[in-house]
C-alpha cells in the first residue's frame, strides 16, 4: 500500500526524513509516532505528492504520487489536521466539489456516515465547531473508499469531549471497512485505541516498526527510541 | 469537464459576492455621477472611456489580483494542491473568471454610460484598452508570487519597469528608429498571451510540492524574463542594424529617393537595407553617390533622419533642401533643420538659419494650438509649412527674415517661393508678389519663376 525506501526529505538545512524505510501492511491501522517535528506529516505529504523528497522512492498503492499524482490521490484519503475548505463551502457543497474528481465516489456513503457521524450538511463549514469540521474532513475522505487513509493528527487541538467524539467516528469507520490506513500522531491514547501497528517516527528514520506489543516489548535497538516516549507509550497501552 | 466546471463554479461562489456587488455598484455611482456632474461631461464619448478603464481596474484590484494570492492567506491552497485535479485545474479556472471579469465589467460599465447617455466610442478606449487589459493581466500573474493582492500593483509596475527598461534605453538612445509595423501589437499580443504560461508556470508549477512564495516568484521571473526577451533581442538587432554604415551598393538596398544634382553627377540618395524596409519605415539612411564612379559617402548621423521634400525629385540643376529631423536622446523637442545639397559639388552643407524647435513655433504663435504638429512638409523651397491635426493654419519662414508667418486662410492653398528679393505666390496659375507683413498680393502678375535661375 505505501511503499517508502530511503526517504531523504530536507527543509533547507533540516534533515527531516533521513533514509526513512517503510512498508505498510494491507487491511492495517498503523500509527506513526513521533515527536512534534519528527516529520509524521511530512511523511503523509510525501504519500499526497504535495512535497517531493530529495531522495529515495516512494510508491503509493503502486503509483509513483510525483509522477503519477492523479492516480495516487484517486487511491488515498487524507484527513488534515485542522479543515483547509472555504468558510462559505456547506460539507454537501465540498462533497459536490469533490465528486467529479473521484471516479469511485460513492453518495450512499457519504449519506450513511453523515448520518452515523452527525455531520451537518447544510453549515458552512465557517459556522461549524472543529469537531464537526473535522468529522466532515473524515467523511470527504472515506467517500471514495481510498485503498489507503491517511490521517495527519486528525485529533490535534481538539478539546477532550470533541476528540473522543471524533475517535469513536473513526474507529466506527475503520472497523467498518478493511482499510489500510496510516495515522499520524503524537498522541499515544490515540495509539493505543486504533492501532494495529506502530511505526516509531525518530530522527528521520523509523526507530520501531511492529504491532503494538512487539514494539513495546522488544530491545530498542540501542535506545533509539526515547525513554519518555517508550514509557509513554507503555503506560497508555 | 464536469471537473473543470465543478472548479468554476467553486470559483463563482468565491467571486460571487464582488460580481453581483459591482453589477449593482456600478449603475448606482454612474446615476450619482449622471446627477451631479454636467451634461457635457457625462455625455461625451470619453464619460464611457473613463467608467471602462475604472471598471477595468476595479476587476482587476477586486478579482484579478485577489484570486490567487487568497488561496494561499486562507490555507485553501493545500485543499487545491492535493485534489486529484492538482493545482494545474484550479488556475485554469481562475484564469477564466479573471479573464471573463476583466473583459466583462468594463463593457458592463461602459453599456451603462452609454445607456446615460455617453455618445460613441472614445478611439483612445481602442488605443489603451489592450495595453490595459495586458497590464492587469499581469498584475494577476504577479499576484500569484505574492501573500496579498494589494502588492500586486508595485510589485507589477517593479517587474514590467525592470523588464522594459533595456528595451525603452535602446529605443530613446535612438529616437530616429521606428519599430517594424506591427512590431508593438505583436510585443503586446506576446506579453499577453505569455501572461497565462507565466502565471500558470508561476502558481500550478511554483506551488506545486508545497513550495512557497520564493518557489512560485522565482518561476515568474524566468517566465517574465523568458517573454521579454524577443523584445530585447529585436531592440537590439534594430539598434545595431540601425547604427550599421548604409551600403548603397547591397543588392539589398532600396532607394526611397534620388536627388539628382547639376550636371547629373552627384545625387543625393535616401534609402534603406530592404531586409529591415518597411512601408512605415521613416528611417531611412542618406548618402551621396558620385553618379561617376559609384562611390559614395554617408550623410548625417544616427540621430539625424532625413526627410526628403518629395519621393523623387527629378534632374535639376539648382541645390535641393533635405529636411533634417533631429531629435536628441532624452530632449522631447525636435530640431528642424534644412541642409543644402549642392548638386555641384556634392556636398551637403547645413544652413545657418534654420535651427528651430516646436516648442519655439508655439511661443512664435501663441493662438497655435498646444498639439503636435502630424506632419511637416516644404512646399516651397525655403520655407515650410505646419499643418495640425485640430485646424489647418499653415505658417511659412522666411529664412532671410529669419521670421514665421502664417499665411491667410483664402491664400494657404497657394504656392509660395521665398527669394531674397522677396516673396512670390501662386494661385491658380497666377503668380504675383506677395507681403509676408501685410499678407497681401501685391503688383502685377508676373510670370511663373523660371526655377532654375531664380536668385537664391
Amino acid at each position: 500500500m505505501l511503499q517508502a525506501t530511503d526517504l531523504v526529505m530536507r527543509f533547507k538545512k533540516n534533515r527531516v526524513l533521513d533514509g526513512l524505510t517503510l512498508d505498510l501492511a494491507p487491511g492495517a491501522v498503523t500509527v506513526l509516532l513521533g515527536s512534534n517535528g519528527a516529520g509524521k506529516s511530512t511523511l503523509l505529504k510525501l504519500a499526497l505528492g504535495v512535497l517531493k523528497a530529495g531522495a529515495g522512492s516512494l510508491a503509493v498503492c503502486g503509483f509513483d504520487p510525483v509522477k503519477q499524482p492523479k492516480h495516487a490521490r484517486r487511491a488515498v484519503g487524507y484527513v488534515p489536521d485542522k479543515p483547509d475548505v472555504y468558510d462559505w463551502m456547506t460539507p454537501r457543497e465540498l462533497y459536490r466539489f469533490l465528486k467529479p474528481q473521484y471516479p469511485t465516489w460513492n453518495n450512499d456513503k457519504v449519506e450513511r456516515s453523515c448520518t452515523a457521524l452527525d455531520v451537518p450538511m447544510d453549515r458552512k463549514f465557517g459556522a461549524l465547531s472543529r469537531g464537526e469540521g473535522m468529522k466532515a474532513m473524515l467523511v470527504a475522505a472515506l467517500a471514495h473508499e481510498p485503498e489507503l487513509l491517511l490521517l495527519d493528527e486528525p485529533f490535534a487541538g481538539l478539546d477532550p469531549v470533541v476528540r473522543e467524539e471524533v475517535l469513536r467516528g473513526i474507529i466506527a469507520e475503520l472497523r467498518a471497512d478493511e482499510r489500510t490506513v496510516l495515522c499520524a500522531t503524537h498522541d499515544l491514547d490515540v495509539a493505543a485505541r486504533i492501532a494495529d501497528r506502530v511505526a516509531v517516527l525518530h530522527r528521520g528514520k523509523i526507530a520501531q516498526h511492529g504491532d503494538l506489543q512487539d514494539v513495546l516489548g522488544g530491545d530498542d535497538e540501542a535506545g533509539r527510541i526515547p525513554d519518555r516516549m517508550r514509557l509513554l507509550l507503555a503506560e497508555a497501552v | 469537464m464536469r471537473v473543470f466546471a465543478r472548479y468554476l463554479w467553486k470559483e463563482w461562489r468565491d467571486q460571487r459576492v464582488v460580481l453581483l456587488g459591482a453589477l449593482v455598484a456600478i449603475p448606482l455611482l454612474l446615476a450619482l455621477l449622471v446627477f451631479v456632474l454636467p451634461r457635457s461631461v457625462t455625455e461625451d464619448e470619453s464619460f464611457g472611456m473613463v467608467t471602462a478603464f475604472a471598471c477595468l481596474a476595479l476587476a482587476a484590484l477586486a478579482v484579478g489580483n485577489e484570486a490567487l494570492p487568497s488561496e494561499s492567506r486562507r490555507q485553501t491552497a493545500r485543499l487545491l494542491a492535493r485534489l486529484p485535479g492538482g493545482l494545474d485545474v484550479a488556475f485554469a479556472a481562475k484564469l477564466c473568471v479573471v479573464l471573463a471579469t476583466l473583459i466583462a465589467l468594463p463593457l458592463y460599465g461602459w453599456s451603462i454610460a452609454a445607456a446615460f447617455g455617453a455618445s460613441g466610442v472614445d478611439p483612445r478606449l481602442h488605443e489603451y484598452m489592450p495595453g490595459a487589459f495586458a497590464v492587469a493581466l499581469w498584475m494577476f500573474v504577479v499576484s500569484s508570487w505574492l501573500p496579498r493582492g494589494a502588492l500586486a500593483i508595485p510589485a507589477t509596475a517593479l517587474t514590467l519597469g525592470v523588464m522594459a527598461l533595456p528595451v525603452y534605453l535602446v529605443w530613446t538612445h535612438n529616437p530616429m528608429m521606428t519599430p517594424r509595423e506591427g512590431a508593438l501589437e505583436a510585443g503586446i499580443v506576446l506579453l499577453t498571451m505569455g501572461a497565462v504560461w507565466a502565471g500558470w508556470w508561476s502558481f500550478a508549477r511554483g506551488r506545486r510540492f508545497s513550495r512557497g512564495a520564493w518557489g512560485s516568484s522565482w518561476r515568474g521571473l524566468v517566465a517574465t524574463t523568458v517573454l521579454f526577451s524577443p523584445a530585447w533581442a529585436y531592440s537590439a538587432i534594430e539598434s545595431h542594424d540601425f547604427h550599421r554604415a548604409p551600403d548603397p551598393q547591397s543588392e539589398r538596398w532600396f532607394i526611397q529617393t534620388a536627388y539628382i544634382g547639376t550636371g547629373q553627377r552627384f545625387a543625393f540618395v535616401t534609402g534603406a537595407d530592404t531586409r529591415r524596409f518597411h512601408p512605415r519605415a521613416r528611417v531611412s539612411k542618406p548618402v551621396v553617390v558620385d553618379l561617376r564612379d559609384g562611390t559614395w559617402r554617408a550623410v548625417g548621423s544616427p540621430h539625424e533622419s532625413f526627410r526628403p521634400l518629395q519621393r523623387v525629385y527629378p534632374a535639376s540643376e539648382y541645390p535641393v533642401i533635405a529636411l533634417v529631423d533631429l531629435k536628441e536622446p532624452g530632449n522631447k523637442t525636435r530640431h528642424l533643420w534644412t541642409h543644402y545639397f549642392s548638386g555641384a559639388t556634392g556636398s551637403v552643407v547645413k544652413s545657418g538659419w534654420s535651427d528651430m524647435l516646436f516648442s519655439e513655433v508655439q511661443s512664435l504663435v501663441p493662438r497655435l494650438p498646444r498639439v503636435a504638429p502630424d506632419g511637416y512638409t516644404f512646399r516651397v523651397r525655403y520655407g515650410w509649412a505646419v499643418s495640425l491635426s485640430k485646424g489647418s493654419r499653415r505658417f511659412l519662414r522666411d529664412p532671410f527674415a529669419d521670421k514665421l508667418y502664417e499665411i491667410p486662410q483664402e491664400l494657404r492653398r497657394g504656392q509660395y517661393f521665398v527669394l531674397k528679393s522677396g516673396w512670390l505666390s501662386g494661385v491658380r496659375g497666377s503668380w504675383r508678389r506677395f507681403d509676408p507683413k501685410t499678407q497681401e498680393r501685391v503688383g502685377p502678375e508676373v510670370p511663373r519663376p523660371d526655377w532654375a535661375n531664380t536668385d537664391t
